[in-house]
């Protein structure tokens, strides 16, 4: 990570990344009570496809590319090509749940010199 | 207040340029005073004083991403209407109704509104479908996504409230069903509505890594008017790409002229420019 990341963007990333994924949760919540809703996990893809987003634009790759494989596995579970969608749903709950932890912990001047080498 | 110096010829370049590279929109040159003006009042709001200090902030400064987020919405946004077009969200509605109910009752129907700025669009589709799924008698379980390259925009569609002058001339029923008076002279869509409805930020740029596929109905309506020509087409291009077979492609009219883009049928109607998509034995 350059020095041109100073805490201003991440700062900002952080409160819209949080506010995305709990958008991400709401909707996947959504769906879990009625599996018939599936534009509710559309909805919680789009979510993620733009945290996504946001985390490239401000160049941390690591969490970026998990973001990615959670999109994966989201437009999987739309494609009805999981074998098992309790345990992917609860994986994609997890992965919602625990992305806020990782930044925090990046954003601490250890995590983001670690993040650097 | 004091006046910032006039944009020259090559500094209006510079941004048409870096504006273009970015979100694709074009700015000719009877636009210069449009943004000349805008990044005038943000580089007020911020204290700078000339345009070339503002553009290296934008493109290099620490906090360029979030300058950005914040000029964009500034220079993309539109003012927009709750059933601007009533003929395409007639067609909407009629296209809807002539599916095959065993078809709707397989897969619930995807909408996508692109470039919905502050989700006037988005929210009258939903309106649209719900309408149709109750005349139809079936679970209103559609979904709406409304896309747009303003953070700031999508922010404002998602809180489903807007000022009471936007629903004048509105249907008196349609008001009653979909409106529920707020504070200070607003008013909110009511939450069966706002829960079909999901806001994301996205540039039409990067539509090929877009997470939206087999859409049922996509409305991209005073977007395209600021593209050149043959990003038009690409972005329609990629558009088809994302519809379902037998989905239905909405633009304005006018915006996309003398080109059939590929795999598509032009709906026959006189004020609506739209097209459904072919399915694969129609090839």
């Amino acid at each position: 990570m350059g020095n041109h990341h100073d805490s201003i963007a991440l700062d900002w990333v952080r409160g819209e990344i949080q506010d995305t994924l709990t958008q991400g949760q709401h909707a996947l919540e959504a769906y879990v009570e009625n599996r018939d809703d599936t534009a509710r996990l559309r909805f919680c893809l789009n979510y993620l496809h733009q945290v996504h987003g946001t985390l490239q634009m401000v160049e941390l790759y690591g969490a970026a590319l998990l973001t990615e494989e959670m999109e994966k596995l989201t437009q999987a579970i739309l494609n009805e090509s999981v074998s098992n969608v309790d345990e992917a749903v609860d994986i994609l709950m997890q992965a919602i749940l625990q992305l806020p932890q990782y930044l925090e912990h990046l954003t601490s001047s250890d995590g983001a010199a670690a993040h650097a080498q | 207040m004091r006046r910032l110096p006039d944009m020259d010829a090559a500094q209006f370049h510079q941004w048409q340029t870096l504006l273009e590279h970015r979100t694709g929109i074009t700015l000719s040159a009877d636009r210069r005073s449009f943004l000349e003006t805008n990044i005038g009042i943000r580089m007020r709001e911020i204290g700078c004083s000339s345009f070339q200090a503002y553009y290296e902030k934008i493109v290099s400064g620490p906090d360029a991403v979030v300058e950005w987020a914040t000029l964009v919405d500034r220079l993309t946004v539109q003012e927009t209407r709750f059933f601007r077009d009533p003929d395409a969200f007639r067609l909407v509605s009629d296209y809807v109704l002539t599916r095959p109910r065993e078809q709707l009752r397989k897969r619930a129907l995807e909408a996508w509104s692109v470039g919905c700025s502050t989700g006037e669009e988005p929210y009258t589709l939903a309106m649209v479908l719900n309408e149709c799924m109750n005349q139809l008698g079936m679970q209103p379980l559609f979904g709406v996504t409304g896309s747009d390259i303003s953070k700031p925009a999508i922010d404002k569609a998602g809180k489903g409230q807007f000022s009471a002058r936007k629903l004048l001339g509105m249907d008196e029923v349609l008001k009653d069903r979909y409106f529920r008076p707020a504070e200070r002279n607003t008013v909110e869509i009511v939450k069966n509505i706002r829960d079909r409805v999901c806001f994301t930020r996205l540039n039409v740029l990067d539509l090929d890594t877009a997470p939206m596929h087999g859409m049922n109905i996509i409305f991209c309506q005073n977007l395209l008017i600021y593209f050149r020509r043959w990003r038009r087409r690409e972005i329609v291009k990629r558009l088809a790409e994302r519809l379902a077979p037998g989905g239905l492609l909405v633009l304005g009219q006018g915006e996309l002229t003398d080109w059939q883009p590929p795999g598509l049928q032009r709906v026959p109607s006189e004020h609506v420019l739209a097209w459904i998509k072919r399915q694969a034995d129609e090839e």
